[in-house]
């Protein structure tokens, strides 16, 4: 579904000197597949995504999105960041309905749909609330919803978890398999996530990628061979689960400390 | 003393009520704006000389027969008129270009240099241009208000632009904002206290604009009134004028803080 080949970026910093940061990649993401892409900050990682939403443009090589290369935003996805990116003067209900809202659907559906998804992400009666009036969770939670309530095949997420604390990001985690399973098949929705947290990725994925420190090459590609549905939460707790772990972080640990900034 | 009053927490012994001390600072001030009076009327006036400062009881002599010959209020309409119209044209102006220029990171940088050459020019050195522009009348004043209108609320809209946080608008954009929406759902709002800092302070720009205005040019206004009186030393004449200023810039200040109070969330 998503296609990134021969990709490599350079960033233009501000001495006038050309950073690579992505060196060559080429790495395919498969419809409906969980992928988590984990690596040492500063290795590129949010760039990948970046280039997949069409808000950067690669310096060489293609990114190809339903087989078609991609020119401008990506208008087909859904893209989260660790921010939750809801608008500080909207309700939370109006924040949800905001995709709707650009999309022309009218006033009555907006609101049976916004209820609905509020609903799935046991947002109930938080409709009139603002944003500021939310805890972390219950903006990521609103985020969420947002998101999903255009319905993309296809959700890029960028740490999108990673301000928050461990309790609530662990049931966020389970939430967010949850519904990707609710919504569609097995697991409906393809998913690019960014993360540098090595459980997440392989709680949540069906595939981890590790990359290199910048600039950023697959280092390690590892499919992950719990099923679905899964609870992200107690796969945590299965043998297996440690092997892959030690697997990952040993291809992880050479690369982390290598970055400039890191 | 009823018995709902025994319920109700008892206030410390010394405590005062709001009522009472909005009271007592109301009676303060009024004692300090009567002790200034008196000090200028038997002190200074005396000292310095009623020929030069003129005293308060002849000055609200002349500004209560100002106010019943009705000058007063044909000088203050037309400053008034100048004022409101240049804070029309140079805010709306403002607005439509800090957005326009704010679309586009190239464009604001381009015209960022000659926008602070604009606002740190002194507007009325301009005012003679105007004169022989625009004539005599309400032109030139309504020019040299609306031109120092534009640029501090341009800066102050073009600085709320500049700051709307990047990551908003591209979640925006992915999710299927097009211009107009990203305008509305984002920019308009997330400048939106910027611009309303930007209104504030234009006010009294646009006030003194159309006051040194009148002082240059014309037989019209609350500038050309404090001019007047200076011109035939009249020291009276010129405190009875500037008195008016000062109750029209209070009077605004006032409206201008009750529509933010009534504006504001």
């Amino acid at each position: 579904m998503i296609a990134w080949t021969g990709l490599s970026k350079y960033f233009l910093a501000p001495d006038g000197q050309a950073i690579q940061v992505v060196d060559d990649i080429t790495l395919d993401v498969q419809r409906n597949e969980f992928v988590s892409l984990v690596g040492p900050s500063g290795c590129g990682k949010s760039t990948l995504l970046n280039l997949a939403a069409g808000l950067d443009t690669p310096t060489r090589g293609t990114v190809l999105f339903d087989g078609a290369a991609l020119t401008g935003l990506n208008r087909a996805v859904g893209y989260m960041t660790q921010k939750d990116t809801l608008l500080p003067w909207k309700t939370t209900g109006e924040n949800v309905a905001v995709p709707l809202r650009m999309r022309g659907v009218p006033r009555v559906d907006c609101a049976r749909m916004v209820a609905k998804y509020l609903a799935l992400m046991g947002m109930d009666g938080f409709a009139d609330y603002y944003p500021a009036q939310l805890s972390g969770g219950m903006r990521k939670r609103a985020a969420i919803a947002r998101t999903l309530i255009y319905q993309p095949d296809c959700l890029l997420m960028d740490e999108p978890f990673g301000a928050l604390d461990v309790q609530i990001r662990l049931l966020l985690q389970r939430e967010l398999a949850r519904i990707l399973e609710s919504e569609g098949g097995a697991n409906g929705k393809t998913v690019v996530f960014v993360t540098h947290d090595l459980r997440e990725a392989i709680a949540l994925s069906d595939r981890v990628v590790v990359l290199s420190a910048r600039p950023a090459r697959i280092k390690y590609d590892r499919r992950i061979p719990f099923g679905r549905p899964r609870d992200p939460l107690s796969v945590q707790f299965l043998p297996e689960f440690d092997v892959i772990y030690k697997e990952l972080w040993d291809a992880l640990e050479s690369e982390v400390g290598k970055g400039t900034d890191a | 003393m009823s018995g709902a009053a025994a319920a109700t927490p008892i206030l410390p012994v010394n405590a005062i009520s709001p009522g009472t001390l909005r009271l007592r600072l109301v009676i303060s001030q009024l004692i300090l704006l009567i002790a200034i009076g008196l000090a200028w009327e038997y002190l200074l006036a005396p000292l310095i000389g009623v020929n030069w400062i003129s005293r308060p009881s002849e000055i609200y002599d002349r500004l209560t027969r100002l106010i019943a010959s009705g000058d007063l209020l044909w000088h203050l309409q037309a400053t008034l008129t100048a004022a409101f119209i240049g804070y029309a044209i140079g805010g709306a102006a403002a607005l439509a270009s800090a957005f326009l220029i704010g679309s586009s990171v190239a464009a604001d940088d381009v015209s960022r240099p000659f926008v602070t050459a604009g606002y740190s020019f002194p507007k009325e050195a301009i005012a003679p241009v105007f004169i022989i522009f625009f004539g005599i009348g309400l032109g030139p004043k309504i020019a040299l208000a609306a031109l120092s209108v534009y640029f501090i609320v341009y800066q102050n809209a073009i600085a709320g632009v500049r700051l709307v946080d990047p990551d908003l608008t591209r979640v925006m954009r992915i999710m299927g904002a097009n211009r107009v929406q990203l305008f509305t759902l984002v920019i308009a709002p997330a400048s939106a206290p910027w611009i309303f800092t930007g209104l504030r302070l234009a006010v009294r720009y646009a006030f003194t604009a159309v006051i040194f205005g009148e002082m240059l040019s014309g037989n019209r206004g609350l500038g050309y009134l404090v001019k007047y009186a200076a011109n035939l030393f009249d020291a009276a004449g010129v405190f009875a004028a500037l008195a008016s200023v000062m109750l029209v810039s209070v009077a605004l200040t006032a409206t201008l803080q009750a529509v933010e109070r009534t504006v504001g969330r």
